[in-house]
């Protein structure tokens, strides 16, 4: 299988020495790679240093077969993306912010702008500044952004973060049929077990800056009662882990 | 598209969309109507007329060029750079197609074409309120071609002045900081050289003004060369230090 991602021995400190240490994992074409762990456990980090917001201290990130560090335009001509939160330019209409990001690829012009909008239910309020959004639409402003190149690969950082029980729903079905029909490969974080089971094909666990486990969620379903069964325990696995070093 | 080009396109649309920037055109506009009113109405009164309309122009370029041009490159710069930064608006960019190198100089691009149209929106304005000044036709003429002339030589230094307060916004997360810190830097530049006249000649503060130095009747090449190396290399200097702070930067 085609391989999308590819990130081997990736170590990012901050000063405070918190950080990732030592991560490698492959996403494959076609999957909703979900990365499962608790707050602070480095999931922003590892996305934030494969669309080459924060700098690798040690590693290599290859997106479609480009490293990220010498081929920084080739890698990302393919890659949607939101990390943290989804920003918009407040001042400018839901139309204006996808126009700023359409200039950067070929082809995409005012019907797919329209399209994208209407894809994410925005498009009654194309003219609307951002600034009168809702969070929830910010946030589907967010993904239509990640979504106007008709990228292959889409890094999607807590995308249900901040949204309802329906604004959940509504985003994961998003991704879901995104990725069926449009056969588009999504990496998305979360620390919400329930939500990675019913989005994902695969996740990775990760805890205290290490990946700690990886599986597709078939697997993982066969022994477990829930992925967040399958979580605690290697959570738990893990801490025994650091206690017996 | 080409990257640079795509996102000197988006910058200057940002610019233009932010009222701030709206008013600074507004302000460029009125300043000259409102001065050759002033002049017109001290002469009716007194008979005195201070500013003929040949001199005019390059008069009202001289009170931009000191203050409030470097007042409006300084706010630009802060919004465009640390106010970006504060915002968390400048991660849309940088995950783009687009490297940081380009990000970094279709930023200047944008803020030298702003700086680029604000003197032409100045010349327009003062050639226009000139005409409320009196004076024959080949008086006015003179003022046209002098002004002409005056403003493009404008250009350089005010774009040496926008890379400065982009290595000076690299420092910040908060476009207030920024600009505080480049009008404090100004500052200091202006008035350095009262204290040690030696620094006048160095410092790219200086020469803000440096389009008077071509209007006189008695041209000094070497001395136009000299204020022009001193920009230049000052500009080159503080753009790749700018760069550098920038393309460190982890968000």
């Amino acid at each position: 299988m085609d391989k999308v991602l590819e990130v081997k021995g990736l170590t990012k400190l901050y000063k405070n020495n918190r950080g990732v240490r030592d991560i490698s994992f492959d996403i494959y074409k076609g999957d909703i790679y979900g990365f499962l762990g608790p707050n602070g456990a480095g999931k922003t980090t590892v996305m934030k240093t494969i669309v080459g917001l924060c700098k690798a201290q040690q590693g290599e990130i290859n997106i479609s077969g480009f490293n990220t560090v010498n081929h920084f335009e080739k890698a990302m001509s393919k890659v949607g993306c939101i990390i943290e939160t989804a920003i918009s330019y407040e001042y400018m209409s839901a139309y204006d912010n996808l126009k700023i990001a359409s200039r950067f690829y070929d082809g995409i012009g005012a019907k797919r702008i329209d399209e994208v909008l209407e894809m994410v239910g925005l498009i009654s309020f194309r003219k609307d500044k951002v600034s009168s959004f809702s969070l929830g639409m910010k946030q589907r402003l967010g993904i239509a952004a990640a979504i106007l190149s008709k990228p292959e690969f889409v890094i999607l950082d807590e995308p249900t973060n901040g949204l309802d029980i329906e604004g959940m729903a509504d985003v994961r079905n998003m991704l879901i049929s995104m990725a069926k029909e449009q056969e588009i490969t999504f990496f998305v974080s979360s620390h919400l077990a329930h939500e990675m089971e019913l989005m994902c094909n695969r996740v990775g666990i990760l805890n205290n800056g290490l990946l700690i486990k990886e599986g597709t969620i078939i697997d993982i379903l066969k022994n477990h009662a829930s992925l967040e069964e399958f979580f605690i325990e290697q959570a738990r696995n893990s801490r025994g882990d650091l206690i017996n070093e | 598209m080409n990257s640079l080009k795509a996102n000197f396109l988006n910058e200057t649309q940002k610019m233009f969309l932010k009222s701030k920037v709206a008013a600074c055109f507004i302000i460029a506009a009125l300043i000259p109507i409102g001065i050759a009113l002033l002049i017109a109405l001290l002469h009716n009164k007194s008979g005195i007329l201070a500013v003929g309309s040949t001199g005019f122009p390059v008069f009202i370029l001289g009170l931009f060029t000191s203050v409030l041009l470097p007042l409006f490159i300084f706010m630009w710069a802060a919004d465009i750079f640390a106010g970006e930064v504060g915002e968390g608006t400048l991660k849309i960019m940088l995950v783009r197609p687009i490297t940081r190198f380009n990000i970094y100089l279709s930023k200047i691009m944008a803020l030298s074409f702003a700086i680029i149209l604000l003197l032409a929106v100045i010349l327009i304005a003062s050639l226009i309120s000139g005409l409320l000044l009196g004076g024959s036709g080949s008086q006015y003429l003179a003022g046209l071609n002098g002004g002409i002339k005056a403003h493009i030589l404008a250009i350089v230094p005010m774009v040496s002045l926008a890379i400065a307060a982009a290595f000076v916004a690299q420092f910040f997360k908060s476009s207030s900081g920024a600009l505080t810190s480049s009008i404090l830097v100004y500052i200091i530049g202006r008035f350095l050289p009262i204290v040690i006249p030696m620094t006048s000649k160095v410092l790219l503060f200086s020469y803000t003004n440096w389009h008077v130095l071509w209007l006189g009747t008695a041209l000094a090449p070497e001395r136009l060369l000299y204020a022009f190396l001193i920009m230049l290399s000052s500009s080159i200097i503080l753009f790749t230090a700018g760069f550098y702070l920038f393309d460190i930067k982890q968000l």
